[in-house]
């Protein structure tokens, strides 16, 4: 069967937000601006990238029954690292983010490819792919903070979180035409449920597609 | 931060390391009460198919088809 | 702070699914039928109480005294990690029939961003161990109540028409902006 799945469509069937439905805590909860979905995105590519790496190093020696606290360990360190650089360097975005910095520990996409992928592969692969899927989250996050925040507050925002000077800050609807609804619990989980679905209907259609190939090619 | 207190803290860390390595082994060593080995949680709508629960789900299907 | 007043607060005005979003993947995944939901919720109101409790203790006797305060993230999941481990063992020498509730659901909990989240809030906010006993039972019971509403609703929604691209998932987040919504109307009560 041919490959036609090209790096697009991978990206957004398995998407680990919207496809897998992995990281959701914090997708819904801090995906009021933009500036909160890059500083998460960067910190949990940084994570997932490092932590693929160690997993990978020790995958050899580590006996099978303990390997989940061995992970637990290395990944607690790498975000404990993460928040207090955070904490240092950038203390707007680490008020911004709160408590789903520490999160990041218990975040299902983190222990999920240490122990789905790098447990089994090489350092190398494992890094690509703890970037691919971090790069993945990122533009999840940043497509859900996008909406809310155009939506919830009409403007769009970007600031320096390392010294709060402003990157870019367009109003985009008029004001007294946002929907404040947007930027609270419910928005969050309206506006995930609709990308769910997006992403849903897109596999739908890539099924369908395959399905009437497979057809075509058994009947010929 | 003085030397005492960075041994204090690997010590600390080793410790509850070493205590989680030691329960891990005993859970695992404790066998499941009778009529209770066939208990699979239902979460298959759950995305995380990388999960211990459905790894183990996943190694007795294939074990039980050969 | 009122003890009660606490405890509605963590229960139902933060509820820590609908109003501080942590909890979310076992929400979506064992929440389609009620009888995994209530051995779920069960399982994490056992294992909240306990490791925050621990967790508390831990913080307060161990790492205040040694100004390893930095050192509590690393801590709390490693306590928690193996508290959970020690409840399952528990449970599986002392109550079969609990087991047969709730055991198969406490691997899932020590990545639950609930546990770590009540251990952490506890600190966060100062109280002292009444006060943690307290805001861990609502904040668990609040996680129970969503888990177990959630599952009915769902549970109902089974024979219905949902669109294709909702089922499933998706169809679970339009409830929760619902739920959230009903919920949100008790913000500023406390």
């Amino acid at each position: 069967m041919e490959k036609k799945q090209g790096f697009f469509t991978k990206l957004l069937v398995e998407n680990p937000v919207f496809g897998l439905y992995l990281g959701i805590c914090s997708s819904l909860a801090i995906t009021t601006t933009l500036n909160n979905a890059i500083g998460m995105g960067v910190a949990v590519i940084f994570v997932l990238v490092f932590s693929n790496i160690f997993v990978s190093l020790v995958r050899n020696i580590t006996p099978d029954d303990i390997h989940i606290p061995v992970y637990i360990v290395i990944i607690a360190t790498l975000v404990t690292i993460v928040k207090m650089v955070i904490q240092a360097y950038a203390p707007s975005l680490y008020t911004a983010l709160g408590a789903f910095i520490d999160l990041i520990v218990v975040n299902c996409i983190i222990l999920g490819r240490a122990e789905a992928f790098a447990s089994k592969n090489s350092v190398g692969a494992s890094a690509m792919d703890g970037l691919m899927m971090g790069l993945s989250y990122t533009l999840s996050i940043l497509a859900m903070s996008f909406i809310r925040q155009l939506l919830g507050t009409g403007c769009l925002s970007l600031s320096n979180p390392f010294n709060n000077a402003t990157i870019f800050d367009i109003r985009l609807l008029p004001q007294g035409y946002e929907i404040p609804l947007f930027t609270g619990q419910t928005g969050a989980f309206l506006t995930f449920a609709v990308l769910a679905a997006c992403i849903a209907a897109y596999k739908n259609h890539l099924d369908t597609l395959e399905k009437e190939e497979t057809k075509k090619g058994a009947t010929k | 931060m003085s030397p005492l207190s960075i041994i204090v803290a690997v010590i600390l860390v080793v410790g509850l390391f070493g205590i989680n390595v030691w329960l891990y082994r005993a859970n695992q060593a404790t066998p499941v009460p009778e009529g209770c080995e066939d208990l699979t949680p239902q979460c298959a709508t759950c995305g995380i198919v990388d999960c211990a629960i459905r790894s183990k789900q996943r190694k007795g299907e294939e074990n039980g088809n050969r | 702070m009122n003890l009660f007043t606490l405890f509605l607060s963590a229960l139902l005005i933060n509820n820590i699914i609908l109003a501080k979003f942590i909890g979310i993947c076992p929400f979506i995944g064992v929440s389609s039928k009620v009888e995994p939901a209530i051995g779920m919720g069960l399982a994490v109101i056992f294992v909240i109480f306990g490791a925050s409790v621990l967790a508390w203790l831990l913080y307060k006797f161990v790492l205040v005294p040694l100004e390893l305060e930095y050192m509590e993230l690393i801590c709390f999941i490693l306590l928690i990690a193996a508290f959970v481990q020690f409840v399952e063992m528990f449970i599986k020498k002392t109550s079969p029939s609990l087991y047969q509730q709730l055991g198969i659901y406490l691997p899932l909990i020590t990545t639950n961003c609930a546990v770590l989240y009540a251990a952490q809030n506890n600190i966060s906010e100062g109280y002292n161990l009444i006060e943690t006993m307290v805001n861990s039972l609502g904040i668990a019971g609040g996680f129970m109540l969503m888990l177990v509403i959630f599952a009915t609703i769902r549970e109902r929604l089974q024979g219905n028409n949902i669109p294709k691209a909702f089922q499933g998932n998706p169809i679970a987040f339009i409830i929760a902006a619902i739920m959230a919504l009903a919920f949100s109307s008790l913000a500023g009560l406390v």
